[in-house]
């Protein structure tokens, strides 16, 4: 499948919604646990050799799951390979919960659907739709309905 | 030259194969970088990610174009008609552009419209404002703990947490009038034996 590294590069230079040294472990066997440079980009994780500006590697943050593992330990699993984990191992466990939270909400999925809660809401209480001065009401990523909330 | 960044595939096939329907679908042609042909291709929006197909109904997609820090422009050409540019000024220099062009003018009004607020960075712009006009409107309060509690029960999403410094405070003036009267009656020889020690009526 064909994409442009240059701008999955770019993507990945950008400042990040959060950034740390983790110890993490792909899913294949015999994987070790290896230092990196994790680095969270809109709905991408980017992770980087820790010496290194470029990083080696970039998951979609989009129909995964983020598990809480032991202690430490948080995982993302994607929903067509709930198996195939890939590990993180944080420096305490208050690491590892900031960074659950901020993984689960960074998907684009997870967004659209506060924003149509919100939408909904904010017409249900004010009678009027926010979207509207926006021009974009008629968008179909934003309409109730057309997704399970 | 960039180096060897993996895009793990599972992740990005799992969210082009979806069962939710795109954000937009059409056939568009895309002006191949190689020949400067333009290729019938099918296209599917989602979030910030435009996938395309050889045909409708493949299964893997040819390719993605990532709608990130892009703009998306009209292109006015009477050679080409309703074609469009997806571009990344702030892009690397020699960063390629996508030449796209749709069928007809409305296909072309449409997809332009929905690429250009296709980014999360856009989205999340509009989040935090109607999270602002949600809170303006006197719905939840602001506290980190009514929003974390808020996301794990319904119930507090609804009809929000009480007080607890009210409470605390409304509490403690209790018990201190309680024990003020307890004292009282001790020092005044009452029979307390009998009665509860807090007055719970």
């Amino acid at each position: 499948m064909r994409y442009s590294e240059r701008e999955l590069l770019s993507l990945s230079r950008q400042p990040a919604e959060k950034a740390a040294e983790i110890l993490m472990r792909a899913p294949k066997k015999g994987s070790v646990l290896k230092k990196r440079l994790v680095k969270l980009v809109v709905n991408f994780l980017f992770y980087f050799r820790t010496d290194e500006a470029e990083p080696i590697g970039a998951l979609l943050l989009e129909h995964c799951k983020i598990n809480k593992e032991e202690e430490n330990v948080f995982s993302i699993s994607f929903i067509e390979e709930p198996d195939r984990k890939y590990s993180f191992e944080c420096d305490t466990e208050a690491q590892c919960q900031e960074w659950i939270e901020a993984l689960r909400r960074a998907s684009y999925e997870f967004m659209r659907r506060s924003l149509i809660f919100y939408r909904n809401e904010i017409q249900k209480m004010t009678g009027k739709d926010p979207l509207e001065q926006y021009g974009i009401s008629e968008e179909a990523r934003f309409q109730l309905g057309t997704r399970k909330l | 030259v960039p180096g060897h960044m993996k895009l793990h595939e599972t992740s990005v096939l799992g969210y082009s194969r979806a069962a939710a329907p795109p954000d937009r679908q059409g056939r568009l042609y895309k002006k191949s970088e190689r020949s400067s042909a333009y290729q019938r291709r099918w296209c599917e929006l989602r979030g910030n990610l435009l996938f395309y197909w050889e045909r409708q109904g493949d299964r893997e997609p040819l390719g993605l174009i990532l709608l990130e820090g892009c703009t998306v422009e009209l292109q006015e050409s009477a050679t080409e008609p309703f074609t469009f540019e997806i571009s990344y000024p702030q892009g690397p220099p020699g960063h390629r552009a996508y030449k796209m062009a749709a069928e007809d003018q409305a296909s072309m009004e449409g997809w332009v419209r929905a690429l250009s607020t296709a980014s999360f960075d856009y989205l999340r712009a509009l989040l935090m404002e109607l999270e602002g006009q949600y809170r303006a409107s006197g719905a939840l309060g602001t506290t980190p703990l009514e929003e974390r509690a808020a996301r794990h029960s319904p119930l507090v999403a609804a009809v929000g947490l009480p007080d607890f410094e009210g409470l605390h405070q409304q509490f403690g003036e209790e018990i201190v009038k309680l024990r003020a009267r307890w004292r009282e009656e001790r020092a005044g020889g009452a029979q307390t034996a009998q009665g509860n020690l807090i007055d719970l009526e």
